[in-house]
């Protein structure tokens, strides 16, 4: 690991701390981001994580979230089952003509296009691009944006939208 | 009507008092050494269930499969052993862990490399985003699901990023997961049929 992506994991360490501190709802997760971008971008550090970095995060944040998942609420899941993938398609489909969209208005590929605007995690479609050589950067800067996007405005939409309830109309438990 | 409110509201208050009272009795109550000895043994177990199911899971073909391996592993043994959840600090620690790896991804590179593309690349994301949440809204509707938790089924993230940010917001984590797991394995079934046609 570079000493540059050694500091942006104290930068992001530090945003998310200062988040906690202040009790910013929702936060962490946007300080960690700023944080450990900030530091990327201020000493112009290009080095990607490795993959032993990449999956001991995941290890953690699937313990943490492991450990509040109940066994017995998995029998919820069925009207996921049930109404997810139509949904899903409509979805697939809008990204895939916002694609062709961009492809067109940026002057590139119809794959480089695609591949910005498909809604899949941003490792795996950057990932693919590098692969196939065709646009990469310019897949990386769509997700990122939209990652930014989604954890600076959709984290403030949904306390805006969705408070928590007000102490008093919490009903007691006995 | 408001004066039904504010009658209901003057129960509440008066109902604090036993509330405090009954959170001081729990927070009193000290655990006896075998349950304390039983928690610690629950929380090993759990971390050692996460890093064998992270193992077997990154062996396995599942997209970001370390994730639902820990996932699965701690789930199941938390649910067979004493109940110990995990402390604030540590949770909180691996969220920042998770926003440190997304937001080590952004690199000046690619930040001049979009230039001034950034507004069109701004623009289709907020439209993937709207149509994603307008998926959410029906989805909530449909199934009888809270919004919030539709509404972040069906936001266009990442899935680790995502099921932390349903952690730490109060939702329905279970239901959030379920979907991106089935939109990533949509995804990546897509990707592989329109690059086998496109790339020829």
């Amino acid at each position: 690991m570079s000493v540059s992506l050694a500091l942006a994991f104290v930068g992001g360490i530090a945003g998310g701390a200062i988040a906690r501190f202040y009790r910013i709802p929702g936060g962490i997760l946007l300080g960690s981001v700023l944080g450990a971008a900030a530091v990327q971008l201020a000493l112009g550090g290009e080095e990607s994580l490795s993959v032993a970095v990449r999956v001991s995060v995941q290890i953690a944040i699937g313990a943490v979230i492991g450990a509040s998942l109940k066994l017995d609420s998995l029998s919820g899941l069925k009207q996921v089952v049930l109404f997810t993938p139509p949904l899903l398609i409509l979805m697939f489909g809008v990204a895939g003509f916002s694609g062709i969209l961009l492809a067109a208005v940026l002057g590139v590929s119809v794959i480089t296009g695609l591949l910005a605007t498909i809604p899949g995690g941003a490792s795996d479609i950057i990932a693919i691009a590098l692969d196939i050589g065709d646009g990469a950067s310019i897949v990386a800067a769509v997700h990122l944006l939209r990652l930014l996007i989604i954890y600076g405005v959709l984290t403030t939409f949904f306390r805006k939208a969705f408070p928590p309830a007000p102490v008093d109309e919490i009903t007691p438990q006995v | 009507m408001m004066e039904f409110r504010l009658r209901e509201r003057r129960v509440h208050v008066q109902q604090w008092p036993e509330k405090l009272a009954e959170r001081i009795r729990a927070v009193s109550v000290r655990p006896t050494r075998s349950v304390r000895i039983a928690r610690h043994r629950s929380l090993l177990l759990q971390g050692f269930a996460a890093v064998c199911g992270g193992l077997v899971g990154y062996a396995s073909p599942i997209p970001a499969g370390a994730f639902f391996g820990s996932m699965a592993g701690v789930a199941v043994v938390a649910s067979q052993t004493e109940p110990a959840p995990f402390p604030s600090w540590l949770r909180d620690l691996a969220r920042m862990l998770t926003g440190t790896a997304a937001g080590a991804l952004v690199s000046r590179n690619v930040i001049v490399e979009l230039g001034w593309a950034l507004a069109w690349g701004a623009f289709a994301n907020m439209v993937i985003i709207g149509i994603g949440l307008f998926c959410g809204y029906l989805f909530a509707k449909w199934s009888g699901i809270d919004r919030p938790t539709a509404m972040l089924a069906f936001s266009p993230g990442g899935i680790v990023e995502i099921a932390t940010l349903a952690d730490e917001s109060d939702v329905q984590s279970h239901i959030v997961i379920a979907v991106h797991l089935i939109r990533r394995l949509l995804t990546l079934a897509v990707l592989v049929l329109l690059l086998s046609a496109l790339v020829e």
